[in-house]
C-alpha cells in the first residue's frame, strides 16, 4: 500500500506540474506588457520598471516559472483583480456551494447508473434497456445549458414550483434544479455504461457457478456480478471528472449558484485574468486529487488489483 | 464519447474479413468492408442524411433565409418593446432585438456548423500525428505523448476555455483553437492502440526489410489502416465540438455577438426567456437533433468496423 501511494503522489506531481506548466503558458500569452496594466494607467516610465522588477518580469522565463510554481505550492495564487481579495480566498469561499452541488450531482448519477444499469442488464433489450440507451444517447447530445433554461422556465417560473435559481434555505429547494440538470442525463449514460459492462460479467464462469450452484439471481446479480462490473465504469467516470467540473460551471451559471464556476464565469466577464488562471489551476488540482480517489475506491472494491 | 476508447476500441489485430469481396485477399481489414457493414446501420444512414440536409441548408442560408440575420425590424418588435410571435412575415418570431429567428438559426448553422468541422479536423490531425507517434515509436516518446495525453484529461475543457477566451480575447479561430486543444486526446488515444497493434503485423516488418523509412511506414503503410477509426471517431467528434461550441459562446466565451451561432442564440434567449421561451427552445432543438445525429452516425460507423 505505501509503495502505491508513494507511486501516485509521484504522479500527482508530474501533473501538477504539467497543469501548471500549461497555466504559466497561457498567461504569458497575455498580449500587453503586464507590469504596465499593473502599475496603473498613469504611471511613469520609471515606476512602471520598478512595478516589472518587483513583480519578477524582467527575470528569465524559467525563473519566472520557479517563481510561480512557489507561490502556487503556498497557496498563493495572486490577487483578483475584480474582487479585491487574494483568489485563493475567493476560491475557498466558494467551494462549499460547489462541493454540495457536485456531490448531490454525482450521488444522482451514482442512484440513477446502480438501479437503471443493473434492471436494463436483466431484462436485456426489454422496455427498460431501450428507454435507458435512447436516454442515455439523448442526456449527452442535449446541451446542460438549455436543459437548465427550459426546467427554470417550466418548473420554476410557469408552475411556481421552485425557486428560479441562487442559494438559500431550505436548501433541497435550490438544490433541486440544477443537481437534476447535470445529474439525470449523465445518471443515464453511467447507467448505459454499466449494462455494458455487466453483459460481459454476467457471461463469466464464475457467475454460472454461482448459479449454478442455487443462489438466486438477484443474489448473483447484486453480490458476484455488480462489484466486478462497476469497476470499468468507475474508470470511465474518473477520466470523465473534467467533463463534470465544467458541466458545473455551466449550471451554476445559469442557476446563478454561487460556486466556483460562477466565480470562473464572473472572472470572465470582469476580465479577471488572475481569477479565471486561479479557477483552472484549482479545478485541475481537484481533478487529479479525485482520480486518486477513485484509484483508491477500485483497490477497495476489486482486491485483485495490486497495489504494488 | 468518452466511454468509446474505453470499451469499443475495435481490435485491428482480430482481422477476420466478413465481407463477401475479399475473404482471401486482405489479411488486415480495409475500408470497403466498413461501408459494406455500415449500410445495414439504418439509424445511421438516417442520421448522415439529416446531416447532409442541413449542411445544404446552411450552404443556402443566403438564399433561404427571408432576412437579413443582424438587422434589427421595427416590425420585429411590439409596442411595448417585447418580441413579436410567429407570422406571416417573421415564420418564427422575432428575438429580443427584433431580428428574424428563422434567419438567425439559418446563418447561425453555418458558423456551428463550420466551427464543429474545422475544430474537428485540427483535433484530429493533433490525435492522429500525436497518437500514431506515440504508438510507433513507443519507450520514452510514448511515455512523453501519454503523459501528456493523462495532464491534458485532468483539464477542465469548459474552465480552459474560459481561461484562453479571456487571454486571447473571444472569437471564431479563439473557439475552434480551444476546441482542438482540449479534444485531442480521445482521438490520439485510439490511433495509439490501433497503432500499437498494426506495427506488430507482418506487412509493416516487410516494408522495414526493403528499406522504407519510418515516415514511409507511417504515412503510406500504416496510416490507410487507420482511416475508418479515424472517421468514425471524427464523427463523434464533430458533435462534441458543436455542442463546446455552444457551451462556449453561451458562457461569453466562443463566438462573439452579434453573430448568430446556436450556442449565442440560446445565451441571448437566455436573458428573456420568461418572455419568450421560443427564443431558447428553437435553436436548442436544432443544437440537439444535430450532436445526437452525428453522435449516432459515429457510434454506427464504430459498430459497422467491429461487426466487419
Amino acid at each position: 500500500m505505501g509503495s502505491y501511494i508513494a507511486q501516485r503522489a509521484a504522479w500527482l506531481l508530474v501533473v501538477l506540474l504539467g497543469v501548471m506548466a500549461i497555466t504559466f503558458t497561457l498567461v504569458s500569452l497575455i498580449p500587453g506588457d503586464v507590469a504596465v496594466y499593473y502599475a496603473g494607467p498613469h504611471a511613469s516610465a520609471q515606476v512602471i520598471a520598478e512595478t516589472r522588477h518587483t513583480l519578477g518580469l524582467d527575470q528569465p522565463k524559467i525563473v519566472q516559472f520557479a517563481r510561480y510554481l512557489g507561490l502556487v505550492l503556498r497557496g498563493n495564487f495572486g490577487q483578483s483583480a475584480s474582487m479585491d481579495e487574494p483568489v485563493f480566498t475567493a476560491l475557498l469561499q466558494r467551494l462549499p456551494a460547489t462541493s454540495i452541488l457536485a456531490a448531490t450531482v454525482v450521488a444522482i448519477e451514482l442512484v440513477l447508473a446502480v438501479v437503471f444499469g443493473t434492471l436494463a442488464a436483466m431484462h436485456e433489450r426489454g422496455i427498460i434497456d431501450r428507454a435507458v440507451a435512447l436516454l442515455a444517447a439523448l442526456g449527452v447530445s442535449l446541451p446542460g445549458f438549455w436543459v437548465g433554461i427550459m426546467l427554470l422556465y417550466v418548473v420554476a417560473f410557469r408552475l411556481s414550483l421552485l425557486p428560479l435559481g441562487g442559494y438559500g434555505t431550505p436548501l433541497w429547494q435550490y438544490l433541486f434544479l440544477p443537481a437534476v440538470t447535470q445529474g439525470v442525463p449523465w445518471g443515464f449514460w453511467y447507467a448505459r455504461i454499466l449494462k455494458v459492462s455487466l453483459h460481459t460479467t454476467l457471461h463469466e464462469d464464475y457467475v454460472r457457478t454461482a448459479r449454478g450452484k442455487g443462489l438466486r439471481r438477484r443474489r448473483v446479480m447484486l453480490r458476484h456480478a455488480l462489484p466486478n462490473a462497476v469497476l470499468p465504469v468507475i474508470t470511465i467516470a474518473a477520466m470523465d471528472l473534467g467533463q463534470l467540473l465544467g458541466g458545473i460551471v455551466v449550471v451554476e451559471t445559469v442557476f446563478s449558484w454561487p460556486g466556483i464556476g460562477q466565480l470562473a464565469y464572473q472572472g470572465l466577464q470582469s476580465l479577471d485574468v488572475p481569477l479565471v488562471m486561479g479557477t483552472v489551476l484549482f479545478t485541475a488540482l481537484c481533478i487529479a486529487l479525485l482520480n486518486i480517489a477513485a484509484d483508491l475506491l477500485r483497490v477497495i472494491i476489486d482486491p485483485r488489483i495490486g497495489l504494488g | 464519447m468518452q466511454d468509446h476508447q474505453a470499451n469499443k476500441i475495435p481490435s485491428a489485430s482480430a482481422g477476420k474479413v466478413r465481407g463477401r469481396e475479399e475473404e482471401s485477399t486482405a489479411q488486415v481489414p480495409r475500408g470497403r468492408g466498413t461501408w459494406a457493414a455500415l449500410c445495414r446501420e439504418r439509424v445511421a444512414l438516417v442520421c448522415l442524411a439529416l446531416i447532409m440536409l442541413l449542411v445544404l441548408g446552411a450552404l443556402l442560408a443566403p438564399w433561404l433565409a427571408p432576412h437579413d440575420p443582424n438587422f434589427q425590424f421595427d416590425a420585429g418588435l411590439s409596442d411595448s418593446g417585447t418580441p413579436v410571435g410567429s407570422n406571416a412575415r417573421f415564420l418564427l418570431g422575432s428575438d429580443t432585438e427584433g431580428r428574424d429567428v428563422l434567419s438567425r438559426l439559418l446563418y447561425g448553422s453555418r458558423i456551428s456548423l463550420t466551427v464543429g468541422v474545422l475544430a474537428t479536423a485540427l483535433m484530429a490531425s493533433l490525435g492522429v500525428v500525436l497518437g500514431a507517434v506515440a504508438g510507433y515509436f513507443g519507450r520514452w516518446v510514448e511515455a512523453l505523448i501519454t503523459r501528456l495525453i493523462d495532464i491534458m484529461l485532468a483539464f477542465p475543457v469548459v474552465l480552459l476555455g474560459l481561461a484562453t477566451a479571456a487571454i486571447l480575447g473571444p472569437g471564431v479561430g479563439t473557439t475552434i483553437l480551444v476546441i482542438a486543444a482540449t479534444q485531442w486526446m480521445y482521438m490520439a488515444r485510439v490511433v495509439y492502440s490501433q497503432v500499437q497493434s498494426l506495427k506488430e503485423w507482418e506487412f509493416v516488418g516487410a516494408a522495414r526489410a526493403v528499406g522504407c523509412g519510418h515516415i514511409r511506414i507511417l504515412s503510406r503503410h500504416i496510416a490507410p489502416h487507420l482511416l475508418p477509426v479515424v472517421i468514425a471517431y471524427s464523427a463523434l467528434g464533430v458533435g462534441t465540438s458543436i455542442l463546446l461550441e455552444a457551451t462556449l459562446s453561451f458562457l461569453n466565451a466562443g463566438v462573439p455577438q452579434p453573430t448568430a451561432s446556436w450556442g449565442s442564440l440560446i445565451a441571448n434567449g437566455l436573458t428573456d426567456y420568461r418572455l419568450d421561451p421560443a427564443l431558447v427552445l428553437y435553436p436548442g432543438i436544432l443544437l440537439a437533433v444535430v450532436v445526437l445525429a452525428f453522435n449516432l452516425l459515429g457510434d454506427g460507423l464504430i459498430r459497422a468496423m467491429e461487426r466487419r
